[in-house]
């Protein structure tokens, strides 16, 4: 390919396209044999691809210092885990068992994995009552994330994850909670428990 | 490679919702059973009579009786979301009407792989020459369009709605250049942002555009490769049959490494890169699938494929089709082996040499070994920043949570002016910016 000495700067080409080229003259370059039309597609096409070809980056005055999340000691539980977690949020009946989802996962000595973090951390938001619940399972990069972000800072609270946090209630029964939503079926309520609390520990 | 599962399920969220209510109520279900085809039930609607719902287990097809235009419906949806979890009973033989739908696939897959008719020649000269006509037509059509255009700038009024960069995107629909229509319809969004840097865009596209049309003249001047760079930016979609049978197969275990997701209308795109472990290249499949149907294939984030792919004919090979392949076990705590650029300079050395064989290309694959992301900003070890789309709705929030305030191996592409993000190596794995597929 054939390039001219010299490339139109950018910006000149960008305020010819603005105005368009019906009152401009044929540049007087290797487009010159071109109707100004013409030249400036080509003009455009050219020093285009020579600009993203010769792209320069800009470069930080010092670099970004690391400051790094904890590392967690405790494995992250399992992806199926993880879609249960979600079924259980998705319904207001089974959102009180997400307790005993909590309890579970922590008694196991697992957390949820990093790309969840954020996601979990939201629903304890917009659900208090969750916050405790929440801050067994979300690992050192969720302690960390909380004091990182506003959003999250209801989950920097000391008692809820400090050495002297008081136990965390369960759970109320499938029974329980029948009797709370007496349109839910009973049947299908002790089945996602029992499915639930199977397929997590399992 | 048909690997169905009920994980392939592509649902909705209202559909998911659905289903899983239904899944978990065993009343709704008066009827349920499977055997080593089909798994089947009667799902209880609304209505007197409940709903005749199946699945064929080769593939995943199902059938419902119900009146939801959702494929699969929620009924459906249901029956596969117990599928998975084994809580549909073995059952001695299916009903009549599972066995005749059965049937009717069948003699459906049985017609459908009888040797085809003798292609006539003749005619498929005959459609090649008409689609050529078209398309040139189509072309001179662009650049009478572009020309009218650049003489009457982009000040002019008409250029800021969408309906002026529609009314040229039909026209070259009606010419078979669909890809050329897309990067139309696109500069319309651009079109209506009064900025500097929209304005650059819009000038860098046209300017492309341009460069096709005047490729696509010249045609049999160009290498062959690039001739096939040109001719599929246009439109000229190679079947994958005629990819295999002229293209050389490449065996390797590829590493799926990422995934992007795009939709037109109600066509969804899925553009999965795969790097090649002894090849040392990247490969991009590229599949559909129409409204919530689920994709054909699965290739979930971090597996490897052990197989043979061929590349589309290209100056710069990167889309490939798969021949053959199966999924193998992947060893756990293997290093990552598609971060294979240490930074920012190697990447664009990378990009200025694909450009320099495709001036066309739009994109290329590049997996950096560590990287600082920030909103819009990418940095590496030697301080080069580059811009950055991190392709997450909340990603002031979402990026610390995934990279933990450290730098991290990323995977995404470079669109020339931007980096946008596919995945990263998290301290668990890979996670894909879009979700598992």
């Amino acid at each position: 390919m054939t390039t001219p000495d010299s490339l139109p700067e950018w910006n000149d080409l960008l305020d010819r396209l603005l105005t368009g080229t019906r009152d401009q003259l044929a540049p007087a370059d290797l487009f010159a044999s071109l109707s100004p039309g013409r030249a400036l597609l080509s003009q455009l096409a050219l020093t285009g691809t020579m600009q993203r070809a010769g792209y320069v980056p800009t470069r930080e005055r010092r670099l970004p210092q690391a400051d790094p999340a904890p590392s967690d000691s405790r494995p992250p539980c399992s992806l199926r885990a993880i879609d249960w977690l979600l079924i259980l949020h998705q319904h207001s009946t089974t959102h009180l068992m997400i307790y005993d989802w909590c309890i579970a996962i922590e008694r196991q000595g697992q957390r949820i994995p990093v790309g969840e973090v954020e996601f979990v951390m939201a629903m304890g938001s917009n659900n208090p009552d969750l916050l405790p619940y929440i801050a067994c399972v979300i690992g050192a990069r969720g302690h960390w994330l909380a004091h990182q972000s506003d959003s999250f800072k209801a989950l920097r609270a000391p008692e809820l994850w400090g050495p002297d946090r008081p136990p965390l209630t369960p759970s109320p029964t499938p029974q329980e909670i029948h009797k709370r939503y007496p349109n839910a079926s009973l049947d299908t309520l002790v089945q996602v428990y029992q499915r639930m609390m199977r397929e997590i520990t399992a | 490679m048909p690997d169905w599962t009920p994980d392939s399920l592509a649902l909705d969220a209202a559909t998911l919702r659905d289903a899983e209510k239904l899944a978990l109520n065993p009343t709704r279900w008066p009827l349920i059973g499977r055997d080593a085809r089909a798994a089947w039930g009667l799902a209880q609607g609304s209505g007197k009579d409940p709903y005749r719902v199946a699945v064929d287990l080769a593939d995943g097809a199902t059938k419902c009786t119900c009146p939801s235009r959702k494929f699969p419906c929620k009924h459906a949806a249901a029956l596969i979301l117990m599928l998975g979890r084994a809580a549909v009973p073995e059952s001695a033989s299916p009903p009549d009407w599972v066995t005749t739908w059965l049937g009717g696939r069948q003699a459906r897959a049985t017609a459908a792989a009888a040797p085809a008719k003798a292609p006539d020649a003749a005619a498929k000269a005959k459609r090649e020459a008409a689609r050529e006509k078209k398309v040139a037509a189509g072309i001179d059509e662009l650049t009478l369009f572009l020309e009218d255009l650049v003489r009457g700038g982009l000040d002019d009024p008409r250029v800021k709605g969408y309906a002026f960069w529609d009314r040229i995107a039909a026209r070259m629909v009606d010419a078979q250049m669909t890809p050329i229509a897309r990067r139309l319809r696109r500069l319309g969004g651009r079109s209506n942002v009064r900025a500097a840097d929209s304005t650059a865009i819009i000038a860098a596209e046209l300017g492309q555009l341009f460069a096709l049309t005047q490729a696509y003249q010249r045609l049999p001047t160009l290498p062959d490769g690039l001739g096939a760079d040109v001719r599929a930016a246009i439109g000229f979609a190679l079947k994958a049959e005629e990819v295999i049978a002229e293209g050389t197969p490449v065996a390797d275990r590829w590493h799926v490494v990422g995934a992007r997701f795009d939709s037109v209308e109600q066509l969804r795109e899925r553009r999965t890169w795969l790097y090649g472990e002894t090849t040392r290249q990247f490969a991009l499949i590229i599949d559909f699938a129409v409204g919530h149907a689920a994709f054909e294939t699965r290739y979930p984030i971090g597996g490897v494929l052990e197989g043979t792919l061929v590349y589309y004919p290209s100056a710069y090979p990167q889309r490939a089709v798969i021949q053959q392949a199966r999924s193998i076990p992947t060893v756990p705590d293997t290093p990552p082996v598609h971060y294979t650029l240490s930074g920012v300079q190697d990447m664009l050395n990378v990009y200025a040499d694909a450009l320099a064989r495709n001036p066309f290309l739009l994109r290329i694959p590049v997996g950096l070994v560590s990287a600082w992301l920030i909103p819009k900003r990418l940095t590496d070890p030697d301080a080069w920043t580059i811009p950055f789309d991190a392709m997450h709705h909340d990603a002031h929030i979402w990026l610390p949570s995934v990279t933990g305030g450290n730098w991290v191996p990323v995977f995404g592409e470079w669109e020339g002016e931007v980096f946008s993000l596919i995945a990263l190596h998290t301290t668990d794995g890979i996670e894909n910016v879009e979700g598992m597929t």
